[in-house]
């Protein structure tokens, strides 16, 4: 029988004229720069001189400051210079600036380590150090600068702050970049997706900022290198360990604990980076435990915690050639077990777990100058699972004792294993090529129930029931070329990515077109205009706002398509004295075929064919983001507003009409700030403001047509109105944080006492709206989650 | 050490004493006289004489029991003429004089003297039933399970919406004859299956008084079938007592259809995104919309022999 082949693409003729021209452009000047000369070749790696890890996104420039390139991913850079006399610089925030003067006859190798400098307080987090725009770069080590929920430092909080990324619910991880769902966001750790960042229900994320190097957000000039998913890319590279010398970092805060230890295993040749956090939300409820059980006779034991282990290996194999080993697995678990006693004794163990495993082997090679490779291959998964296990112990009437047990488990999950290969070819001082390829080999367990009964005295009684959704399988291919083009004063990226993929005999296909230009009107001034096509083959079935463990990653099939969107930007970036950054970005994006719940289905009625559950629809997305930045001096710090509008159209929802997104945020604005008093007291404080969520509120009711009115003579319905779905905005959510950290240099190491308080001036922001009623009256309610929260945390470097 | 201690335990107290606060605020709705809005229920047929009943809705928090109008002024509206005002009967109903025509469009303006609330329809043609079959089937004790198979006839080139129950008497049912009014089905499973893929609401199912025994009702459109013959297979259909079945097919407007289904997609789980009811009441709420109806029979002969 033949198989099915759906062919799904960007028609060429829906592409604007803009990326035409510029690739028509591009594919001139390609040829027309090939004929170079008195040119050499500088390259090399950039270093942190203190531990050896080398430098993501460092910035190495040519004389004039105009000429520049940065670093991969794995600190590589190579640049065109003239030959003869010329100078280099290298740069990376909260480093030294380096500059040499060399005289340049041949091709050369220059690796450079660049000196921290803990004097300089620069910037927690920034834009983006070329003044790109759609890109917002972290520096994970100087989080803890920055105040927090319960002392717990957290990445995707820090990126919710910057214009057009926003959180979902009160303090939740969920990104939400410009009107895209929280399942839209390509999260990276180490090149390996991952399927859930979330623990505790989405309070904090997996990220243990500790073991991160480099962040970096892609809100739009998605480069053609990343494919997937439609709204954002979020790529994690965790550190490398320190190949000099042991070093450690602990960290003793209300809720959690984390320890880092790294260190050479072979001087500058070999390192190890291990890094553990726990919480002890468990521990702490044992000593509540024991007494209530003593006070009431029982035997119970429950706890909730979640821990996070990274462990980085790397090894030099020689100058051209550099391996990496990296491992994360993280663990949520909540459980209940008890024994009790009445006729018969009763013991019951629940629990509740889920987690993320990924693993990745990388080799990067130096072919030459010109031509730096990374290939890896790695392993994915996220599981959630279900456990409750029953035994009842009786007292045979003839004396001894027998017993009975039932068990129930239930779970699902997502497991990739994927290859992927990727060529940095700095063909001249014009094209920097980078292509790749990738195949991903999905096996999706959307889930399966085991129960299982034992009768000790008759086993011919014994029940055994499986429900298995049988596993779905599926295979994705990416194949891509990006050219970053450099013309003096204009900047281009222009790329193409292919993805294809295939799942019971149904084949999809996009190609997916990346577009961005940066012209430098003067040193101090850049307007940048970029087009971004994306295709996403695999859907978050959910109905929660996001970080739900029962959250199901499924792939598209025959009757639910791939979702698609188009993004269009326009922005102007103008840097004064280096201090201040001003931008201004406008956005307008369009999305097809997401992914949304049927009216009035749920995920308790999608267990047995969730595609009858969901449906189908488009949306909108268009807005002006507005960052101001301060980089240098005691005060530090950004201001970021986002005018924002978010719109879904689904044939089967609200009746086909229009209506805004459940994260529709008019205004969404954020002041972060940190001042640093001197190199023993620094204060941080943020204040973040937003317009309430849209929610569907009835606000009415009514009566029905007679026949749904009346049944058996009494009243048997009354229906609500809500109105427009989404039409009722929440009140507006504000809060202010602060933190101060106390620092001190000890004997042996660093120590910083960090205090801060979450929500200072208890601002009720809701959580939730619920009718209550009391003496015959109904009232509507809010409940707000956090009220002030004080914490503090201890930290020792050594 | 002991200030660390201090300092430690201090902030726990701190922080468990402001947890257990309460975080409850109540919401204030502003909902006034001017928000209530007009609720106009009515479904017309050319059977029967036009009814309306109009209502206030009421705040969502309300606990008063419904408000009928009975000072509304009524209009009645054929092809955009006014023909009738409709006379007042008590509790918010009201009737005409006349009976609405096939394929005429009707219309009405509701008037409470502050609010004026407007709708129409279109009465469609009546349905075509091509055939009927009696299936009936036996287990291995020799009971049988009457089945009946209606093969529905649509119209090409148009959008048709149909409702389709069983009844064991002919004629209108007194209220409170319930098992008169009502064709019960073993397994409602076993019906969706034998339909097949049908653009259907859904089995249409209200649990009657037994176990596991339930009403059918199947409301559906033509999208998989528009202009073919529509074969619909119902089983094991129960208390067939005078071994006569009545077929009653409706065709629905579209008003109805849409209004019918979001009833029926009503959520009834906390976690379930809720559903707007449909309405086509300009400035109101409600429905005004019409069927039309063709009645058929079948006699099952249980046991010929």
């Amino acid at each position: 029988m033949p198989k099915t082949t759906r062919m799904h693409h960007f028609k060429l003729s829906n592409m604007p004229k803009l990326p035409i021209l510029v690739l028509a452009t591009f594919a001139i000047n390609l040829f027309s720069t090939i004929s170079f000369s008195q040119k050499v070749v500088v390259s090399g790696f950039v270093e942190d001189k203190s531990n050896g890890e080398r430098l993501t996104n460092a910035v190495v420039y040519l004389g004039d400051n105009r000429n520049h390139v940065l670093t991969n991913n794995y600190g590589f850079y190579s640049i065109l210079a003239p030959a003869g006399q010329t100078e280099i610089s290298y740069s990376y925030v909260g480093f030294n600036t380096v500059a040499l003067s060399l005289k340049l006859h041949k091709d050369t190798l220059v690796n450079i380590r660049l000196e921290p400098n803990a004097t300089l307080s620069e910037v927690l987090v920034t834009g983006s150090k070329t003044g790109k725009l759609g890109k917002i770069e972290i520096i994970p080590s100087k989080l803890k600068e920055m105040p927090s929920i319960m002392g717990e430092t957290d990445l995707i909080k820090a990126l919710q702050y910057y214009p057009g990324v926003q959180s979902g619910m009160e303090g939740r991880s969920g990104l939400y970049v410009r009107g895209g769902g929280p399942d839209q966001n390509l999260v990276l750790l180490d090149g390996v997706p991952v399927y859930n960042v979330n623990h505790l229900f989405g309070f904090f994320s997996i990220f243990n900022p500790v073991a991160i190097s480099s962040v970096s957000l892609y809100k739009s000039d998605i480069p053609a290198r990343y494919s997937g998913y439609l709204s954002s890319v979020l790529d994690i590279q965790m550190k490398e360990g320190n190949n000099k010398e042991w070093k450690g970092d602990f960290t003793l805060g209300l809720i959690a604990s984390k320890l880092t230890i790294e260190g050479p295993l072979k001087k500058e040749k070999s390192s190890v980076i291990f890094s553990a956090r726990r919480t002890y939300l468990d521990i702490l409820m044992a000593p509540i435990l024991a007494i209530s059980n003593k006070t009431q006779g029982t035997e119970t034991m429950a706890g909730y915690y979640f821990q996070d282990i990274n462990l980085k290996l790397n090894y030099r194999l020689d100058a051209k050639n550099h391996l990496y080993l990296s491992f994360y697995t993280g663990l949520d678990k909540a459980y209940i077990n008890d024994k009790y006693t009445l006729q018969q004794t009763i013991r019951d163990i629940n629990n509740l777990k889920w987690g993320n495993l990924t693993s990745v082997l990388r080799w990067n090679h130096v072919f030459s100058s010109k031509l730096f490779s990374n290939t890896h291959v790695s392993y994915s998964q996220y599981k959630y699972q279900t456990n409750i296990h029953s035994t009842v112990t009786m007292k045979r009437p003839t004396g001894g004792e027998y017993s009975d047990s039932y068990s129930y488990r239930n779970f699902s999950g997502i497991n990739s294993i994927s290859q992927n290969t990727r060529a940095d070819f700095y063909l001249n001082s014009v094209h920097h090529l980078q292509f790749g390829f990738s195949n991903t080999y999905f096996v999706f367990t959307p889930g399966s129930i085991n129960y299982e009964e034992k009768i000790v005295n008759d086993s011919t009684l014994n029940t055994k029931v499986e429900y298995v959704n049988a596993n779905v399988y599926a295979y994705k291919a990416n194949l891509y070329v990006e050219d970053q083009i450099d013309l003096d004063k204009l900047k281009l990226n222009i790329g193409a990515h292919y993805s294809g993929f295939l799942h019971k005999g149904t084949y999809y296909q996009n190609f997916e077109p990346r577009v961005a230009m940066k012209y430098l009107f003067s040193d101090n001034v850049n307007v940048n205009l970029s087009y971004t096509g994306s295709a996403q083959y695999i859907h978050l079935v959910s109905n929660s706002s996001g970080g739900l463990p029962t959250d199901l990653w499924l792939p598209v099939t025959e009757n639910v398509k791939p979702a698609t969107s188009v993004q269009y930007t326009a922005g102007i970036s103008y840097e004064m004295k280096k201090n201040y950054r001003f931008s201004l970005e406008a956005y307008y994006k369009t999305m097809d075929n997401l992914l949304e719940y049927k009216e009035g289905a749920s995920y308790f009625t999608t267990t047995d064919n969730w595609e009858n559950s969901v449906t189908q629809g488009k949306g909108t997305a268009y807005g002006l983001e507005l960052f101001v930045e301060k980089k240098l001096g005691k005060f530090t710090g950004f201001a970021g507003y986002t005018l924002a509008w978010a719109w879904r159209k689904f044939e089967d929802i609200n009746m086909g009409r229009e209506f805004p997104y459940k994260f529709d945020r008019r205004h969404d604005m954020s002041l972060v700030g940190h001042y640093r008093f001197n190199e023993r007291i620094n204060l941080g404080a943020v204040w973040v403001y937003g317009t309430g969520n849209s929610i569907t509120l009835p606000t009415q009711r009514y009566t029905p047509l007679e026949e749904f009115y009346y049944k058996y003579g009494q009243v048997a319905d009354i229906l609500e109105y809500y109105g427009n779905k989404n039409s009722y905005k929440l009140p507006a959510y504000h809060r202010l944080d602060v933190n101060i950290n106390l620092i001190k240099q000890k004997m042996k190491g660093i120590r910083t006492w960090s205090f801060g308080v979450y929500n200072l001036y208890n601002r009720q922001n809701p959580y939730l709206l619920y009718v209550k009623e009391m003496n015959g009256q109904k009232k509507l309610y809010q409940r707000s989650l956090f009220p002030a929260v004080p914490y503090f945390s201890y930290n020792y470097k050594f | 050490m002991k200030t660390t201690n201090k300092t430690i335990i201090l902030s726990l107290i701190i922080m468990f004493c402001v947890l257990s606060q309460s975080c409850e605020k109540e919401i204030k709705l502003n909902f006034g006289e001017e928000d209530k809005m007009l609720v106009v229920n009515s479904v017309i047929c050319p059977d029967s004489l036009v009814k309306v009943r109009v209502s206030y809705s009421q705040q969502i928090l309300a606990n008063e029991p419904v408000f009928f109008v009975n000072n509304a002024q009524i209009r009645l509206f054929e092809d955009g003429t006014c023909i009738d005002t409709l006379a007042w009967l008590g509790q918010g109903k009201y009737v005409s004089r006349h009976k609405p025509q096939t394929n005429k469009v009707y219309g009405i303006e509701v008037s409470d003297g502050k609010r004026k609330a407007t709708a129409n329809c279109r009465i469609p043609d009546v349905a075509s039933i091509a055939w009927l079959k009696s299936d009936t089937t036996y287990d291995q004790m020799g009971f049988a399970y009457p089945g009946v198979t209606i093969a529905i006839s649509d119209k090409p080139g148009q959008k048709d919406f149909y409702r389709l129950f069983l009844k064991r008497k002919a004629g209108k049912i007194e209220p409170g004859d319930y098992f008169g009014n009502t064709v019960f089905a073993y397994n409602d499973e076993a019906i969706n299956a034998q339909t097949g893929p049908l653009d259907a609401i859904g089995n249409y199912i209200e649990y009657g008084t037994y176990r596991n025994y339930n009403k059918i009702e199947l409301v559906f459109s033509d999208k998989s079938f528009n202009g073919t013959i529509r074969e619909i297979k119902l089983s094991e259909i129960r208390m067939v007592i005078n071994k006569t079945l009545f077929i009653h097919l409706h065709t629905l407007s579209e008003e109805y259809y849409k209004y019918l289904y979001s009833i029926k997609n009503k959520p009834d789980e906390f976690f379930s995104e809720p559903v707007g009811i449909y309405s086509n009441i300009e400035n109101g709420l409600g429905i005004f919309a019409a069927y039309n109806e063709v009645v058929d029979s079948i006699f099952h002969d249980l046991y010929p022999n």
